[in-house]
């Protein structure tokens, strides 16, 4: 067996060049990001009772969750949750494809998140055929790339890094793999271009994590969204295709991110992924249509018939509340789920609904088209084999999960996975094989069509890397590429280089008269050709900038970050007022440097009362950052009744002066929460007050502790609060926060000055 | 039995006029809110609150003749009278009075070119035609769905009284409004509105909750009040933030009593959050939330039930579930608690997100021969899982001076000697074991029951529908839809209506046999509960958001 699918591997190389499309189900809906697998003789009825007749039960291992397993070189991966209370984690799991022997387990912590328990691990790992590497995006926003053994090869901190936004639904997002790249969507504002909400995408290289591109849908996002993106090539161009969080469906360049198109199609998120076949788009929304009485809408798009950015609409069907799950293609026909349990049949071409049929009555997971068959799960605890026919639909097989714990359900959120010869698919709390007892070898699905070689002239630039953290004085090498305008690459070109200052929040003018942002201070190596290395100087210790490069009309650029080194003492008298200091991530729009008393000094802004904007941890430092104390000096004002919720943040600890409810708080993923210990500590408004907060890791756990004294007061021996983590955070951005409370619609909520902010040394 | 019973209420309420008299006949009368089941053959055959009548029972029994089914498929149409587009949801109402409809919904379909984008919509409808007299326009709350849920419109039920009418914005206001609207071209009351075309709401006074009362609504007020003589009886919705935990205003009021007329507050409590105050100011700040919670005593999301008012053995009593999970009970005139009923097991938890077991309200009480039956349930997206439903005796005095009623040590038995000073008269629900078909007998609802004749119909999130002796709490029937129901069982000419997601209106017959008269197709989702009045069924579906008046033309 694993010769057939070396073979067909090997094959594919030798077609396809690095496009290796294998018959695992690396993907979450498969080879042909269709939900359909061309899987023979599966089951048509099984039993999770090994000791029945006909059950068809090949393994059953006891580790559930909500995502959609995925199947490589033999062995399954998934996401999921464990433990409870100070414990509870997150991690990534290898079992067997054969036997269901779990192989190996990566745990890693939950933090800065709205998200609870129930709803972690709600992401779809993916796999990459190539290298055989698989990649996760945790709730916290830890992206990783591990070898098939799950042993870490990279990771980033989208929310430390990017300012990625979780909301508290749980629909985090699911990255895929095309070609040499990474590529996931979120919710961000970060710095500069990036300094407000949008809903951007991200390029990195899928082998050592640093970003190729950026772009973003170009509204404001309505939600959090869970549409994963696929690639195909539609009208000539390698183009990734997703839904968005404002009610869009995107197209992008794969190889550049240069947009295509866009239709907005409804007005809250989407969480369908798209399918698409040649240049037509299917997609769905689950939320209200605007100015109309239905809910729910299911569109078919021509992706070659673009009119001002817009692709033609083939056909649109309303009142199908695509909410959750995503569609399947196969041989003309589009299957959709409603939200409750309902499985239409649309025919592809003219989106006529051809029949409808009620399976269940809680749609999440989405259905998978394998050998006349559909399995499908519904969140109540059932998973179903039909049989779609020509006229409807019938059932084959219904399941039924008893609850095990006491007065909860057998959830089942994710979909099934299809590969060798056999169904994959988790319940809450069970993973389950069923199929053939022997293993089969899959058939291998045909990838997209080629788009063909390059050619000139060049149509858009690129630096790779396109988005730097670099500590001052630390040099980074840069280069520039050229691509035609199918958006294929031609090859690095010799290019005009120079150094610039950030540029305003995307689709925000600057303000009239304001002295626009200073260039990057820093040298390049060379201001001319096809490479130059950029070295930002030693001060200032931290800042924002880009390096620009120019070819006749084509412009590209490297967005660069200077972070802190650490130790740090930002100097706010040299910030110009209305700014937020260089290299803060998460910053700009929620603070803002101001005259306070006499000085200059950092405010947390309140007059959006928006939870995305009023509350919010500007981050300092990398996320690698261990073993620091932050100090700060900081002060409330109270309106109404409400005093703000004012702190600091260290290794993804937050201690937090709450406000409201006079106490000195310090929590680590407060939703939860998983760690909360608090002390009555009254304060009051108009009052300086210094807060000391340090983390020091040891080699099984983390002594966590913090003062807060009068600023007028000599500092007192002891520390407030103290904590020891058992499963501590290693690592994590130094950070200020701040939640404003108290803001109505036009009426200024409680704000925050902070200042004196120095990041030193832990335990000194 | 229902005869007697009525004759009884009847009574009651008689002697509540005669022997009251006084400042609390002030308080209570006149006022046609006061209606007893006796008294609602004489008023008309409007449905002017949410439930029919301040018991909230979901049965009708003024009209007959109504069709035996009907049809609403384009070409096919049987039994429909009209039809018009509503938003696109539409949760608060049908409330029938004075030849008027009131529907909450949200601006999708706006029926004034100049109101555009997401906002709360009231709409004043004609009876006859459905025709559009008058809408209130609601601007969203900028701090967005913590809030104020974004296209949920308003969920709130009016109470309509004469010519006036009262319900909670989904800027949590209370909004007393001329049910003429602009029409009359007179501004009465206070004269900020900035729409006063004809076809505008003309607001008499309103009370903004959040500015003035410091109430922080969980996702969306909705409460449907009630109006008891002068005084307007409301839950605010006040709740957690948006990390679901902490609880930003615990003083603000829970539950509350204004002057009908003016919008001044008689009374309030914030009983379902006091713990809370409490417990910081016992120790300086540091409380445990979690195990409040888990203790009863503390609300867990949001408050989004109703009130609902009795005068058991001559006796006012306005009660009120709490996001605590508790039922209170307090003297109409003074605020003052008479009784509570904690409605989960000790033993039950609560846990973010939606597994668990401890439950609050999304039901309304109801109120049948003396008897409250509610059930419990939580936030849909939570999603399922296990539920009770209450039977409560309201004529208990309790003896403890925690004015406690409820069963002990999480022992269900009435007869049980440890439930002696126990309201509980009967429970339903709880965890089933292994030979049962189900993980528990009773679900999480959000439905209200219909208590007729000695029968208890009602239904659950899971889409079961259960009949049961109101009496006992003996199941008669049930039966699996096969789809979920956010709506409630509505008993009418003999019949029991109840909807579903998958948009088939299951009609029974009333009984202890189970007959399943019909199901008819309304071609889209039945989240509001349908309401007869004047010889025509009106009910509103989902995607497509409509308003459909069925009957013989």
């Amino acid at each position: 067996m694993h010769g057939i699918r070396a073979l067909v591997l090997i094959t594919s190389f030798m077609l396809f060049g690095s496009t290796v499309y294998s018959a695992d189900w690396s993907n979450w809906r498969g080879p042909g990001q269709n939900g359909v697998s061309l899987e023979t003789n599966l089951p048509e009825r099984w039993s999770p009772d090994a000791s029945k007749p006909d059950n068809n039960l090949v393994w059953r291992a006891p580790y559930g969750g909500r995502t959609t397993p995925i199947v490589q070189n033999n062995r399954v991966y998934m996401i999921g949750r464990d433990g409870e209370g100070v414990s509870e984690q997150e991690r990534c799991l290898c079992f067997d494809a054969n036997t269901g022997k779990l192989i190996k387990e990566h745990r890693f912590n939950v933090f800065h998140t709205d998200i609870v328990s129930v709803r972690l691990g709600w992401t779809n790992m993916v796999g990459d055929p190539e290298t055989g590497n698989v990649y996760a995006h945790g709730t916290q926003g830890l992206l990783f790339c591990f070898d098939k053994d799950l042993k870490l090869v990279w990771q980033r901190s989208l929310t430390e890094e990017f300012g990625r936004v979780s909301g508290y639904g749980g629909r985090v997002t699911s990255p895929i793999i095309d070609e040499d790249k990474l590529i996931i969507g979120f919710l961000n504002a970060s710095w500069g271009d990036q300094g407000i909400g949008r809903n951007r995408f991200v390029a990195m290289d899928k082998k050592i994590g640093k970003v190729i591109w950026w772009n973003s849908t170009g509204n404001l996002p309505k939600d959090t969204f869970y549409s994963t993106p696929v690639v195909t090539v539609i009208d000539g161009v390698r183009t990734m295709v997703s839904g968005g969080g404002d009610g869009g469906v995107h197209a992008f360049q794969a190889r550049t991110g240069v947009k295509l198109w866009s239709y907005i199609l409804g007005p809250g998120s989407i969480n369908c992924s798209p399918v698409v076949q040649g240049n037509l788009v299917y997609i769905g929304q689950g939320e209200e249509n605007d100015g109309e009485t239905t809910q729910g809408r299911v569109v078919c798009l021509d992706g070659s018939k673009v009119k001002d950015g817009k692709p033609a609409l083939v056909w649109k069907l309303d009142g199908i509340k695509a909410k959750f799950a995503s569609p399947v293609l196969h041989e003309g026909k589009l299957y959709m789920c409603g939200d409750t349990g309902q499985l239409y049949c649309i025919e592809a071409s003219t989106g006529k609904l051809l029949w409808d049929y009620l399976y269940g009555k809680n749609t999440k997971g989405s259905p998978v088209l394998a050998d006349g068959k559909i399995y499908l799960a519904e969140v109540n605890s059932k998973f179903h084999i039909l049989r779609p026919t020509a006229e409807g639909c019938e059932k084959v097989h219904t399941q039924f999960f008893k609850s095990k714990v006491a007065g909860e359900e057998v959830e089942i959120n994710g979909s099934p996975a299809i590969a060798n010869g056999r169904v994959y698919f988790m319940t809450g709390s069970d993973l389950y094989c069923i199929g053939a007892k022997e293993p089969k070898a899959s058939a291998a699905v045909a990838p997209p069509a080629e788009d063909g070689k390059a050619e000139g002239p060049a149509a858009h630039l690129q630096i790779y890397p396109a988005d730097i953290t670099v500590f001052a004085g630390d040099a980074v090498d840069l280069s520039a590429q050229a691509y035609d305008s199918k958006g294929r690459l031609l090859g690095t070109v010799s290019v005009n280089w120079s150094l610039a200052g950030m540029k305003p929040p995307e689709g925000v003018a600057p303000m009239a008269g304001a002295t626009p942002p200073p260039a990057l201070v820093g040298k390049l190596s060379a201001e001319s050709g096809e490479t130059s290395t950029v070295t930002p100087a030693m001060a200032p210790p931290a800042q924002f900038g880009r390096v620009v490069i120019k070819s006749g009309d084509l412009t590209a650029e490297c967005r660069v970050r200077v972070v802190p080194r650490l130790p740090y003492a930002p100097n706010l008298a040299n910030i110009p007022e209305g700014r937020t200091p260089g290299g803060w991530v998460n910053c700009q729009g929620k603070f803002a440097i101001v005259m306070h008393e006499g000085k200059k000094v950092l405010k947390k802004l309140a007059v959006n009362p928006s939870p995305l904007v009023s509350r919010a941890n500007a981050y300092i430092s990398r996320p690698d950052a261990t073993g620091y104390a932050i100090r700060a000096d900081i002060q409330g004002t109270k309106v109404r009744d409400d005093l703000p919720d004012v702190g600091l943040v260290a290794n993804r600890y937050t201690l937090m002066l709450a406000g409201n409810t006079q106490q000195l708080r310090l929590t680590s993923w407060d939703a939860l929460p998983r760690v909360d210990k608090s002390v009555s500590f009254p304060w009051k408004a108009g009052v300086w007050y210094t807060m000391k907060f340090e983390v020091v890791v040891r080699e099984k756990d983390a002594l966590i502790r913090g003062k807060v004294w009068d600023r007028t007061a000599k500092e007192p021996e002891e520390w407030t609060v103290e904590f020891t983590d058992p499963v501590p955070n290693r690592e994590g951005s130094a950070a200020i926060y701040g939640y404003a409370a108290g803001i109505l619609e036009k009426q200024t909520g409680c704000e925050i000055y902070y200042d004196n902010i120095r990041i030193t040394d832990a335990g000194k | 039995m229902s005869s007697r019973n009525q004759t009884r209420q009847a009574l009651a309420a008689a002697f509540t006029c005669i022997a009251l008299g006084g400042t609390i006949a002030a308080l209570y009368l006149p006022g046609p809110a006061v209606q007893l089941a006796s008294a609602r053959r004489d008023a008309g055959r409007d449905w002017p609150l949410f439930g029919g009548t301040v018991q909230r029972n979901l049965v009708n029994l003024k009209e007959t003749g109504l069709p035996a089914t009907w049809s609403v498929e384009a070409g096919n149409e049987k039994n429909l009278v009209w039809s018009v587009p509503l938003g696109s949801k539409a949760y608060g109402g049908p409330i029938i009075a004075g030849g008027r409809i009131y529907i909450g919904t949200n601006n999708d379909t706006p029926r004034d070119p100049a109101v555009v984008g997401d906002k709360g919509i009231m709409l004043c409808l004609d009876e006859k035609t459905g025709e559009l007299i008058w809408q209130a326009v609601h601007d969203k709350l900028p701090a967005g769905r913590v809030n104020d849920w974004p296209r949920e419109g308003i969920c709130s039920s009016p109470v309509v009284e004469g010519k006036r009418l009262w319900y909670i914005s989904n800027r949590c206001e209370i909004i007393c409004a001329d049910a003429e609207g602009f029409r009359d071209g007179k501004n009465d009351g206070i004269d900020d509105e900035t729409l006063t075309g004809p076809k505008n709401a003309d607001v008499l006074w309103r009370l903004d909750m959040i500015k003035t009362l410091n109430v922080f609504p969980h996702n969306l007020a909705t409460c449907s009040p009630l109006i008891v003589g002068d005084t307007l009886f409301l839950i605010t919705s006040n709740g957690v933030d948006e990390g679901h935990i902490n609880i930003p205003q615990p003083g603000a009021p829970s539950f509350l009593a204004v002057d009908k007329n003016s919008g001044k507050v008689l009374w309030s409590s914030n009983l379902p959050s006091a713990s809370l105050v409490e417990a910081r100011k016992k120790s300086g700040g540091d409380v445990d939330i979690k195990k409040l919670v888990d203790q009863g005593k503390l609300l867990m999301h949001g408050q989004w039930s109703n009130p609902v008012y009795s005068e058991p053995n001559g006796k006012p009593v306005i009660i009120f579930p709490g996001g605590d999970g508790w039922v209170y009970a307090f003297k109409p005139d003074t605020g003052d608690l008479l009784w509570k009923f904690d409605c989960n097991p000790k033993k039950s938890e609560y846990k973010l997100g939606g597994k668990g077991t401890r439950n609050d309200f999304v039901s309304t009480p109801v109120i049948w021969d003396n008897k409250l039956y509610i059930g419990v349930g939580q936030d849909p997206e939570h999603d399922k899982g296990v539920g009770h439903l209450w039977c409560i005796d309201i004529t208990k005095t309790p003896t403890n001076p925690k004015l406690d009623l409820s069963p002990v040590g999480d022992n269900f038995d009435p007869k049980a000697p440890a439930n002696k000073d126990s309201a509980l008269i009967w429970h339903y629900g709880g965890l089933a074991g292994d030979d049962y078909e189900r993980n528990y007998f009773f679900g999480r609802t959000m439905s209200t029951v219909a208590v007729h004749e000695g029968l208890l119909y009602t239904s659950e999130y899971d889409g079961w529908v259960h009949c049961l002796d109101a009496r006992t709490g003996v199941k008669v029937w049930d039966h699996d839809m096969g789809s979920d129901t956010w709506s409630s069982t509505y008993w009418v000419d003999g019949r029991v209506f109840i909807g579903n997601e998958a948009g088939k209106l299951h009609v029974f017959q009333h009984g202890k046999q189970k007959k399943l008269l019909a199901t008819i197709n309304m071609k889209a989702k039945i989240r509001a509960t349908p309401v007869a009045s004047g010889g025509r069924v009106f009910m509103i579906t989902e995607n497509p958001c409509k308003l459909f008046c069925l009957g013989e033309k």
